[in-house]
């Protein structure tokens, strides 16, 4: 028995281009020709400061809990008031953050509908006002501090975008276009939560993959809202078979338990993948042929003008 | 109003309020449940 070199697919040398080429050979598929999973994808972010708001009521909670040993009910009152208070900010305030960084990425959008960090910013003025309260403050102390903490969240965190942002959103047409794509992100948000709740990483990566293409989709639809009556089909149809399938798969995977019906399910995810990226192509050629026949309709009329 | 540190100031000076409003909130019920130490505390 002799020793054998070890070498892989991505090994560098010799070795690994025979193993590469010995996997192209037998059709399995080789990570260089896929596009990065995190291509066009942003990175998570996660604002520490709006995750310590809520570490930061914590003594509160154990004050309630002494309060309520030493039977002193209205402390235990006005403790569990605060920091029941501060936590409903520091959730408003995570869910504005969140909020405010969607519409920041679109290039249409309406405003919020809940202005989500002016509500964090006044739960947190209130739940410090209590926290005085119940730390035998003054009521004056306790108004100021109050004050102080919601200005303080105001400058700290800003506000909610209040207006709508990018086309005339009174107008009709781009009304229904706004619809469309909220309703289309909604689609993707639950497609993706479903997905992650199957638990295979394979699913979850493709689920992920076919977001973008829509995204990509929806993009084009911002830029040019004329798009929509082109690409409702996509929306319409194949996005919501998508949500469908996936609902279902996710609601039945685990009892079914078939091979067969996962590789369906990735089959069809395949194949949406590729519809929607033909249907962004096909948009993008739309688009150069309008061109196309304006700059010739242009031309014409130059022409006119010399002779 | 946008600058970073003017953000950081401002989000410094929200935690404090916050944490030592509840620290404060906390001492009380200490300070009830246990007066031979806020008594020690009030004499030093």
């Amino acid at each position: 028995m002799s020793a054998q070199r070890y070498g892989g697919v991505h090994s560098p040398g010799a070795a690994g281009k025979e193993a590469r080429q010995a996997a192209e050979a037998s059709g399995e598929r080789i990570a260089k020709g896929r596009p990065s999973p995190f291509a066009g994808r942003r990175a998570m972010r996660v604002d520490i400061r709006s995750r310590l708001m809520f570490l930061l009521p914590a003594p509160l909670l154990i004050a309630a809990f002494i309060s309520i040993g030493t039977g002193n009910l209205p402390a235990t009152g006005l403790s569990l008031a605060g920091f029941a208070s501060l936590m409903f900010g520091a959730w408003m305030l995570s869910e504005g953050l969140k909020a405010a960084r969607a519409y920041e990425a679109r290039a249409v959008a309406r405003r919020p509908a809940i202005p989500r960090l002016i509500f964090a910013a006044l739960a947190a003025g209130l739940g410090v006002s209590l926290a005085q309260l119940a730390g035998s403050g003054g009521a004056v102390a306790a108004g100021g501090f109050g004050l102080i903490a919601m200005l303080a969240h105001l400058a700290a965190f800003g506000i909610d975008p209040l207006e709508n942002k990018g086309i005339d959103l009174s107008d009709a047409e781009h009304g229904r276009v706004a619809d469309a794509i909220e309703h289309a992100e909604r689609l993707l948000r639950e497609i993706h939560d479903d997905a992650q709740g199957i638990g295979d990483h394979e699913i979850s990566e493709r689920v992920l993959t076919l977001c973008d293409e829509v995204r990509a989709l929806l993009r084009r639809i911002e830029q040019d809202p004329r798009d929509l009556t082109r690409a409702r089909r996509y929306l319409s149809v194949h996005l919501v078979g998508a949500h469908e399938a996936t609902r279902k798969y996710a609601e039945n995977h685990a009892e079914l338990d078939d091979p067969a019906l996962r590789a369906d399910y990735l089959s069809l995810l395949s194949e949406l993948e590729g519809s929607f990226q033909r249907g962004r192509d096909k948009l993008l050629a739309d688009d150069r042929t309008d061109l196309e026949v304006e700059i010739e309709v242009l031309r014409d009329r130059l022409g006119q003008e010399k002779t | 109003m946008k600058e970073p540190w003017v953000r950081w100031l401002a989000f410094a000076v929200l935690a404090v309020t916050v944490l030592v409003s509840s620290c404060q909130a906390l001492a009380a019920p200490t300070d009830a449940a246990l007066p031979s130490f806020a008594q020690e505390r009030q004499d030093r």
